[in-house]
């Protein structure tokens, strides 16, 4: 029987009042630059511990319509930072510089950045435990990476935290030999953020 | 049961409507990348010259960072190298500076250093007034200050300095450096009556060999004296460690502070009368 809606065949019909285009469109959030922001990296070398501290990271993470919940086997969810290595201040000036012109080489490579896709997200006591793996680039040298970040909801808001380890050779970074190590061979990254969410 | 071909029906205009609205919403979800875009440059940073505040005796136009202390210490040993029974001149006398300068900012820093030869207390200020980074990274800074000497036996005249110095940085590639440091000085000679003022010009270049490791050196031109018949001439070797510097040279002048230096030397710079010279400069950051 070929039923009609307004003149157009049922099926159409069902097929276009089921189709929700804006449902799926994918909810965007962004890091937020008011809110606090600290991304640390923490050298511990036989002689010289030390920490180098910027605010400067910015990025975004891209879900699905039904944004942030327990799931797995997540597609089309895609996240990137970037955190601005110039900016990186160990605490002494002079240091600064002899870590950006010797070490990570800024004015080549500006940016860590990290491009990745979300596998899962879990619920955790505080909010969630996002998944998430992909590649790690910091000095132009790329590696794949897979790390799990707390996210806890303020509001509409998550206030995230990440940490792992980086060896320094996987990236090309040389570690001085002479005299003093200054420089562990692999240090430890932390970050804390803020992501809010981005209107359609 | 045979069916008969017949020919195709246009769609109805509202099925049309629906299905260009759902191609373009996919259309639409194609589209669907992040919205973001990176908000601000990279942060840029200043041209690297010199890497220190100093040579062994010469200005750079490097300051401490703001809010940062600068601890040195600084030795000529009176006798010379070749001198017998003194170690290399180890053994001493020995005239030294230490000095603590600050950061206020990242570009002025405000220095205060004695040396013991004439007990001089001098108080400096530095300002980088301009940089510029490319092919021929340059920096200029202005330096300042006043000199007070405690200990000048027999003294007649005033005590008092004051110096004033512009100071010139370029970079010749990576690995090079070099500054043209005019010095004005009042009052040089500070045991000498009618000594008023003078203008000596100290040149310097740096080679740094590796990242830690650089060839530094020194040449002031200065105004004959009677007591200080010699331009000081240094060469010395530089060891950085993270902000932290070593250096050790050989010199022809023991006058350390910037109301001393470019006075003159009392030695020649040739192989008898060469002296051990050593600088450690120290960042203390609380």
């Amino acid at each position: 029987m070929d039923t009609r809606i307004a003149g157009v065949p049922t099926w159409l019909a069902l097929a276009a009042a089921s189709w929700t285009p804006w449902a799926a469109v994918g909810q965007e959030y962004h890091v937020d630059l008011d809110a606090p922001r600290r991304v640390v990296f923490i050298s511990s070398a036989t002689l010289d511990d030390f920490e180098g501290v910027t605010e400067s990271i910015d990025g975004y993470v891209l879900l699905d319509g039904s944004g942030v919940r327990e799931a797995t086997g997540l597609a089309g969810t895609e996240m990137y930072f970037e955190v601005d290595l110039a900016s990186l201040d160990t605490g002494i000036g002079l240091r600064n510089r002899h870590m950006r012109d010797n070490y990570l080489e800024v004015e080549e490579h500006p940016f860590a950045t990290f491009s990745a896709t979300v596998d899962a997200i879990r619920g955790a006591e505080d909010g969630f435990v996002v998944s998430a793996r992909g590649d790690f680039t910091v000095h132009g040298v790329s590696r794949p990476l897979s790390l799990s970040c707390r996210a806890t909801p303020v509001a509409e808001r998550f206030r995230v935290r990440c940490s792992f380890p980086v060896r320094l050779e996987d990236h090309d970074i040389e570690i001085p030999r002479i005299m003093f190590m200054k420089l562990a061979p692999e240090v430890r990254l932390e970050l804390e953020f803020t992501l809010e969410p981005v209107a359609s | 049961m045979s069916r008969t071909r017949t020919a195709r029906r246009p769609l109805p205009a509202a099925a049309g409507t629906m299905i260009l609205l759902m191609a373009a919403t996919t259309a639409l979800q194609a589209q669907d990348r992040p919205q973001w875009e990176r908000r601000s440059a990279a942060t840029e940073v200043g041209p690297t010259v010199f890497h220190a505040t100093r040579g062994l005796n010469l200005p750079t136009a490097v300051t401490a960072g703001g809010g940062e202390f600068l601890f040195e210490i600084s030795h000529r040993f009176v006798p010379a190298i070749s001198d017998e029974g003194t170690f290399l001149g180890l053994d001493g006398p020995v005239r030294y500076r230490l000095g603590l300068a600050y950061g206020i900012t990242d570009r002025v820093m405000l220095g205060l250093a004695r040396s013991n030869l004439d007990d001089n207390l001098d108080l400096e200020a530095r300002v980088r007034v301009l940089e510029r980074g490319g092919a021929l990274p340059l920096q200029v800074a202005l330096a300042g200050g006043m000199a007070w000497n405690k200990e000048v036996g027999g003294l007649e005249g005033s005590s008092t300095q004051y110096h004033a110095s512009l100071i010139l940085n370029a970079g010749l590639g990576d690995r090079v450096a070099v500054g043209v440091v005019p010095v004005f000085l009042s009052n040089p000679l500070v045991r000498v009556d009618g000594e008023e003022s003078l203008l000596s010009v100290g040149l310097h270049g740096q080679v740094y060999l590796t990242e830690m490791v650089s060839l530094v050196g020194e040449w002031t031109w200065t105004d004959e004296s009677e007591e200080l018949p010699y331009d000081p001439v240094s060469l010395s070797v530089e060891l950085e460690t993270g902000g932290h510097f070593f250096r050790v040279g050989v010199t022809n002048s023991v006058r350390l502070n910037p109301s001393q230096h470019p006075a003159g030397a009392a030695n020649e710079f040739k192989g008898d009368e060469l002296r051990l010279a050593f600088n450690i400069s120290r960042v203390l950051a609380f």
